[in-house]
Protein backbone atom coordinates (compact mmCIF):
# COMPACT_ATOMS: atom_id res chain seq x y z
CA UNK A 1 0.00 0.00 0.00
CA UNK A 2 1.42 3.34 -1.25
CA UNK A 3 1.98 6.04 2.29
CA UNK A 4 -0.91 8.15 2.66
CA UNK A 5 -0.09 12.13 1.24
CA UNK A 6 -0.73 13.46 4.76
CA UNK A 7 2.07 11.13 6.12
CA UNK A 8 4.34 12.20 2.84
CA UNK A 9 3.85 15.95 3.70
CA UNK A 10 5.04 15.32 6.90
CA UNK A 11 7.81 13.60 5.46
CA UNK A 12 8.74 16.14 3.59
CA UNK A 13 8.90 19.50 5.81
CA UNK A 14 10.93 17.02 7.76
CA UNK A 15 13.59 16.09 4.98
CA UNK A 16 13.40 19.85 3.86
CA UNK A 17 14.37 20.95 7.79
CA UNK A 18 16.73 18.44 8.03
CA UNK A 19 18.52 17.84 4.65
CA UNK A 20 21.80 19.34 5.01
CA UNK A 21 21.46 20.94 1.55
CA UNK A 22 18.64 23.11 2.01
CA UNK A 23 17.78 22.91 5.65
CA UNK A 24 14.40 24.82 5.11
CA UNK A 25 12.02 25.44 7.20
CA UNK A 26 9.98 27.59 5.82
CA UNK A 27 8.52 26.15 2.50
CA UNK A 28 4.69 25.32 2.07
CA UNK A 29 4.25 21.77 1.27
CA UNK A 30 0.77 20.50 0.47
CA UNK A 31 -0.94 17.95 -1.51
CA UNK A 32 -2.56 19.38 -5.33
CA UNK A 33 -4.34 16.64 -6.84
CA UNK A 34 -1.69 13.66 -7.48
CA UNK A 35 1.16 16.33 -6.85
CA UNK A 36 2.84 18.03 -4.35
CA UNK A 37 3.10 21.76 -4.46
CA UNK A 38 6.20 23.66 -3.08
CA UNK A 39 5.93 27.11 -2.18
CA UNK A 40 7.28 29.52 -0.23
CA UNK A 41 10.61 32.16 -0.66
CA UNK A 42 14.57 31.16 -0.05
CA UNK A 43 17.42 33.33 -0.04
CA UNK A 44 19.59 32.12 -3.22
CA UNK A 45 18.41 30.28 -6.47
CA UNK A 46 21.24 27.15 -5.43
CA UNK A 47 18.92 26.99 -2.33
CA UNK A 48 15.45 26.51 -4.67
CA UNK A 49 16.90 24.20 -6.79
CA UNK A 50 17.95 22.10 -3.90
CA UNK A 51 14.69 21.89 -2.64
CA UNK A 52 13.06 20.40 -5.43
CA UNK A 53 16.22 17.52 -5.11
CA UNK A 54 15.07 17.16 -1.67
CA UNK A 55 11.61 17.03 -2.85
CA UNK A 56 12.16 14.37 -5.82
CA UNK A 57 14.25 12.27 -3.17
CA UNK A 58 11.55 11.82 -0.56
CA UNK A 59 8.50 11.64 -2.92
CA UNK A 60 9.59 8.85 -5.28
CA UNK A 61 7.17 8.57 -8.07
CA UNK A 62 5.20 11.51 -7.11
CA UNK A 63 5.83 14.61 -9.40
CA UNK A 64 6.81 17.71 -7.35
CA UNK A 65 5.80 21.48 -8.86
CA UNK A 66 8.67 23.86 -6.95
CA UNK A 67 7.06 27.37 -6.86
CA UNK A 68 9.46 28.62 -3.90
CA UNK A 69 10.68 31.92 -5.24
CA UNK A 70 14.15 33.79 -4.55
CA UNK A 71 13.82 36.87 -2.50
CA UNK A 72 16.25 39.18 -4.27
CA UNK A 73 18.74 42.24 -2.62
CA UNK A 74 17.32 44.75 -5.36
CA UNK A 75 15.35 47.36 -4.61
CA UNK A 76 15.04 50.50 -2.48
CA UNK A 77 14.75 50.07 1.13
CA UNK A 78 11.57 50.65 2.55
CA UNK A 79 11.19 53.75 5.04
CA UNK A 80 8.36 54.38 7.75
CA UNK A 81 7.99 57.47 9.83
CA UNK A 82 7.09 56.38 13.20
CA UNK A 83 6.35 59.76 15.55
CA UNK B 1 15.36 61.69 15.11
CA UNK B 2 17.03 59.14 14.16
CA UNK B 3 17.01 56.70 11.54
CA UNK B 4 17.05 52.56 11.91
CA UNK B 5 17.82 50.69 9.09
CA UNK B 6 16.66 46.55 10.03
CA UNK B 7 16.31 43.47 8.62
CA UNK B 8 16.65 40.14 9.75
CA UNK B 9 16.69 36.38 7.99
CA UNK B 10 19.14 37.37 5.83
CA UNK B 11 20.07 33.23 6.41
CA UNK B 12 23.44 33.61 5.08
CA UNK B 13 25.01 30.44 3.32
CA UNK B 14 28.10 29.60 1.52
CA UNK B 15 26.06 30.38 -2.01
CA UNK B 16 25.71 33.75 -0.53
CA UNK B 17 29.11 35.38 -0.93
CA UNK B 18 28.37 38.44 -2.92
CA UNK B 19 24.39 38.74 -2.68
CA UNK B 20 24.11 41.08 0.20
CA UNK B 21 26.98 43.62 -0.03
CA UNK B 22 25.78 45.93 -2.44
CA UNK B 23 22.72 46.37 -0.66
CA UNK B 24 24.32 46.86 2.40
CA UNK B 25 26.67 49.21 1.16
CA UNK B 26 24.01 51.80 0.81
CA UNK B 27 22.33 51.42 4.78
CA UNK B 28 25.04 54.77 5.32
CA UNK B 29 22.86 56.52 2.73
CA UNK B 30 19.81 55.97 4.36
CA UNK B 31 20.28 55.64 8.00
CA UNK B 32 22.41 56.20 11.26
CA UNK B 33 21.99 52.48 12.85
CA UNK B 34 22.00 48.71 11.10
CA UNK B 35 19.56 46.33 13.22
CA UNK B 36 20.13 42.43 12.39
CA UNK B 37 17.22 40.69 13.72
CA UNK B 38 18.76 36.92 13.91
CA UNK B 39 18.80 33.99 11.91
CA UNK B 40 21.83 35.91 10.30
CA UNK B 41 23.46 31.97 9.32
CA UNK B 42 21.20 29.35 7.49
CA UNK B 43 23.06 26.93 9.82
CA UNK B 44 24.90 28.83 12.53
CA UNK B 45 28.12 28.18 11.51
CA UNK B 46 31.37 29.55 12.26
CA UNK B 47 32.15 29.69 8.12
CA UNK B 48 28.81 31.18 7.63
CA UNK B 49 29.11 33.74 10.20
CA UNK B 50 32.43 34.91 8.60
CA UNK B 51 30.89 35.36 4.62
CA UNK B 52 28.04 37.79 6.68
CA UNK B 53 31.07 39.40 7.89
CA UNK B 54 32.62 39.97 4.71
CA UNK B 55 29.17 41.01 3.26
CA UNK B 56 28.46 43.66 6.13
CA UNK B 57 32.23 45.06 5.36
CA UNK B 58 30.81 47.98 3.47
CA UNK B 59 28.72 49.38 6.41
CA UNK B 60 30.07 52.57 8.43
CA UNK B 61 27.42 53.31 10.26
CA UNK B 62 26.98 51.01 14.11
CA UNK B 63 25.39 47.28 13.42
CA UNK B 64 23.68 45.56 16.66
CA UNK B 65 22.36 42.42 16.08
CA UNK B 66 20.76 39.53 17.60
CA UNK B 67 21.43 35.72 17.00
CA UNK B 68 17.77 33.43 15.90
CA UNK B 69 17.31 29.79 16.12
CA UNK B 70 19.28 28.97 13.06
CA UNK B 71 22.29 30.37 14.38
CA UNK B 72 22.46 28.06 16.98
CA UNK B 73 21.82 24.77 15.30
CA UNK B 74 25.43 23.83 14.94
CA UNK B 75 26.53 24.22 18.20
CA UNK B 76 29.38 26.98 17.30
CA UNK B 77 27.29 30.30 18.53
CA UNK B 78 30.61 31.66 20.55
CA UNK B 79 32.29 31.04 16.85
CA UNK B 80 29.82 32.62 14.84
CA UNK B 81 29.66 35.49 17.35
CA UNK B 82 33.25 36.13 16.82
CA UNK B 83 33.12 35.95 13.17
CA UNK B 84 30.29 38.52 13.26
CA UNK B 85 32.05 40.48 15.66
CA UNK B 86 35.16 40.91 14.03
CA UNK B 87 33.10 43.04 11.36
CA UNK B 88 32.42 45.57 14.25
CA UNK B 89 28.69 44.03 14.56
CA UNK B 90 27.64 43.97 18.21
CA UNK B 91 26.15 41.16 19.23
CA UNK B 92 23.79 41.12 22.15
CA UNK B 93 22.03 38.42 24.15
CA UNK B 94 20.03 40.19 27.26
CA UNK B 95 22.18 43.24 27.11
CA UNK B 96 22.46 46.75 25.94
CA UNK B 97 23.85 49.01 23.70
CA UNK B 98 23.72 52.95 23.09
CA UNK B 99 24.76 55.49 20.58
CA UNK B 100 24.60 59.11 20.40
CA UNK B 101 23.76 61.06 16.90
CA UNK B 102 22.99 64.71 16.93
CA UNK B 103 22.99 64.75 20.64
CA UNK B 104 19.87 62.17 21.05
CA UNK B 105 20.66 58.99 22.16
CA UNK B 106 19.08 55.95 21.21
CA UNK B 107 19.23 51.98 23.47
CA UNK B 108 19.00 49.25 21.74
CA UNK B 109 18.21 46.66 24.04
CA UNK B 110 18.83 43.02 22.03
CA UNK B 111 17.50 39.37 23.00
CA UNK B 112 16.99 36.27 20.96
CA UNK B 113 13.73 35.42 22.76
CA UNK B 114 11.72 32.18 22.29
CA UNK B 115 8.26 30.64 21.52
CA UNK B 116 5.21 29.50 24.16
CA UNK B 117 2.45 31.42 22.04
CA UNK B 118 -0.41 33.73 22.83
CA UNK B 119 -2.36 34.83 25.55
CA UNK B 120 -5.39 32.32 25.45
CA UNK B 121 -3.57 29.29 23.22
CA UNK B 122 -0.04 29.05 25.07
CA UNK B 123 2.22 26.42 26.76
CA UNK B 124 2.19 26.23 30.39
CA UNK B 125 4.79 25.73 32.80
CA UNK B 126 2.76 22.42 34.06
CA UNK B 127 3.28 18.32 33.68
CA UNK B 128 6.91 16.83 31.36
CA UNK B 129 10.14 18.34 32.47
CA UNK B 130 10.34 18.61 29.21
CA UNK B 131 7.53 20.70 28.65
CA UNK B 132 8.14 22.90 31.59
CA UNK B 133 11.91 23.59 30.76
CA UNK B 134 10.16 24.47 27.37
CA UNK B 135 8.22 27.42 28.61
CA UNK B 136 10.82 28.07 31.43
CA UNK B 137 13.43 29.38 29.09
CA UNK B 138 10.48 31.95 27.10
CA UNK B 139 10.33 32.87 30.72
CA UNK B 140 14.26 33.54 31.41
CA UNK B 141 14.68 34.94 27.51
CA UNK B 142 11.46 37.50 27.92
CA UNK B 143 13.60 38.68 31.52
CA UNK B 144 16.38 39.22 29.80
CA UNK B 145 14.58 41.10 27.18
CA UNK B 146 12.73 43.51 30.46
CA UNK B 147 16.80 43.86 32.14
CA UNK B 148 17.87 44.39 28.63
CA UNK B 149 15.47 47.54 28.28
CA UNK B 150 16.44 48.50 31.97
CA UNK B 151 20.15 49.02 30.99
CA UNK B 152 19.24 50.97 28.31
CA UNK B 153 18.02 53.57 30.78
CA UNK B 154 16.58 57.06 29.86
CA UNK B 155 17.87 57.11 26.29
CA UNK B 156 15.84 59.30 24.03
CA UNK B 157 14.93 56.33 21.84
CA UNK B 158 14.30 53.26 22.96
CA UNK B 159 14.16 49.87 20.76
CA UNK B 160 13.95 46.23 21.22
CA UNK B 161 15.58 44.04 19.29
CA UNK B 162 14.45 40.63 19.19
CA UNK B 163 14.35 37.00 16.97
CA UNK B 164 11.08 35.81 18.37
CA UNK B 165 7.25 37.88 17.68
CA UNK B 166 6.50 39.39 20.47
CA UNK B 167 2.83 39.96 19.64
CA UNK B 168 0.18 37.80 17.19
CA UNK B 169 -0.09 40.61 14.94
CA UNK B 170 2.67 40.18 13.20
CA UNK B 171 2.06 36.25 12.31
CA UNK B 172 -0.47 37.10 10.11
CA UNK B 173 0.26 35.06 7.04
CA UNK B 174 1.52 32.10 9.28
CA UNK B 175 0.08 28.75 10.04
CA UNK B 176 -2.44 29.17 13.39
CA UNK B 177 -1.05 25.60 14.23
CA UNK B 178 2.58 27.61 14.78
CA UNK B 179 2.15 30.33 16.46
CA UNK B 180 3.87 28.96 19.79
CA UNK B 181 6.92 28.27 17.82
CA UNK B 182 7.26 31.82 16.79
CA UNK B 183 7.04 33.91 19.77
CA UNK B 184 5.43 34.76 22.93
CA UNK B 185 2.86 36.91 24.97
CA UNK B 186 5.88 37.10 27.52
CA UNK B 187 8.04 38.67 25.05
CA UNK B 188 5.45 41.55 24.60
CA UNK B 189 4.81 41.45 28.65
CA UNK B 190 8.43 42.23 28.90
CA UNK B 191 8.79 45.45 26.39
CA UNK B 192 5.19 46.72 27.82
CA UNK B 193 6.41 46.47 31.56
CA UNK B 194 9.72 48.07 30.58
CA UNK B 195 9.03 50.69 27.84
CA UNK B 196 10.02 51.17 24.05
CA UNK B 197 9.48 53.08 21.40
CA UNK B 198 9.94 50.14 18.98
CA UNK B 199 9.90 46.56 19.09
CA UNK B 200 11.71 44.69 16.03
CA UNK B 201 12.00 41.13 15.43
CA UNK B 202 11.79 38.56 12.70
CA UNK B 203 11.34 34.53 12.46
CA UNK B 204 7.65 34.85 11.22
CA UNK B 205 8.95 34.66 7.53
CA UNK B 206 5.22 34.46 6.26
CA UNK B 207 3.94 36.68 8.57
CA UNK B 208 3.17 40.75 8.53
CA UNK B 209 5.13 43.53 8.74
CA UNK B 210 3.19 46.01 11.05
CA UNK B 211 1.33 45.20 14.63
CA UNK B 212 1.17 46.50 18.50
CA UNK B 213 1.59 45.07 21.56
CA UNK B 214 -1.35 45.50 23.91
CA UNK B 215 0.61 48.29 25.98
CA UNK B 216 0.54 50.00 22.57
CA UNK B 217 4.08 49.76 21.29
CA UNK B 218 4.47 49.59 17.87
CA UNK B 219 5.99 46.27 16.33
CA UNK B 220 7.82 45.46 13.01
CA UNK B 221 8.42 41.83 11.26
CA UNK B 222 12.10 42.96 9.49
CA UNK B 223 12.24 39.22 8.20
CA UNK B 224 13.78 39.79 4.72
CA UNK B 225 10.82 37.77 3.35
CA UNK B 226 8.19 40.17 4.59
CA UNK B 227 9.95 43.23 3.84
CA UNK B 228 11.15 41.93 0.18
CA UNK B 229 13.48 44.84 0.21
CA UNK B 230 17.22 45.10 1.05
CA UNK B 231 16.13 46.40 4.29
CA UNK B 232 13.43 48.64 5.90
CA UNK B 233 14.30 52.11 7.51
CA UNK B 234 12.03 53.71 10.21
CA UNK B 235 12.72 57.30 11.37
CA UNK B 236 11.67 57.85 14.87
CA UNK B 237 11.54 61.62 15.16
CA UNK B 238 9.27 64.74 14.16
CA UNK B 239 8.01 64.16 11.07
CA UNK B 240 9.65 67.24 9.29
CA UNK B 241 13.13 65.85 9.98
CA UNK B 242 12.57 62.47 8.81
CA UNK B 243 11.12 64.03 5.10
CA UNK B 244 10.23 60.22 3.61
CA UNK B 245 10.25 62.27 0.49
CA UNK B 246 10.45 59.96 -2.74
CA UNK B 247 11.52 56.75 -0.89
CA UNK B 248 9.58 54.23 -0.72
CA UNK B 249 6.83 53.47 2.25
CA UNK B 250 7.65 50.55 4.25
CA UNK B 251 4.97 47.74 4.03
CA UNK B 252 3.41 49.21 0.99
CA UNK B 253 4.20 46.31 -1.57
CA UNK B 254 4.15 42.71 -2.03
CA UNK B 255 7.48 41.54 -1.23
CA UNK B 256 10.03 41.84 -4.37
CA UNK B 257 11.28 38.12 -5.80
CA UNK B 258 13.44 37.73 -8.33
Amino acid sequence: MSEPKQYLVAHLQQALAADERVHALDVRVKVVGEKVLLTGAVETPERRDAILDVARDCCGDVEVMNEVSVIGYGGDPGEEHLP
Amino acid sequence: MIRVAAVGDVHVGRDSRGRLAPAFETVDDHADLLLLAGDLTQVGTEDEAAILADELRGVSVPIVAVLGNHDLHSDQTERVVSAIEAAGVQVLEGEAATFKFDGSTVGIAGAKGFGGGFAGACASDFGEPEMKEFIRHTLERADRVEEALDDVGDADVRIALLHYAPVKDTLLGEKLEIYPFLGSYLLGEAVDRAGADLVVHGHAHHGTEKGLTPGGIRVRNVAHPVIGRPYNVYCLGPEEECAVGERVPAGSVEPAVE
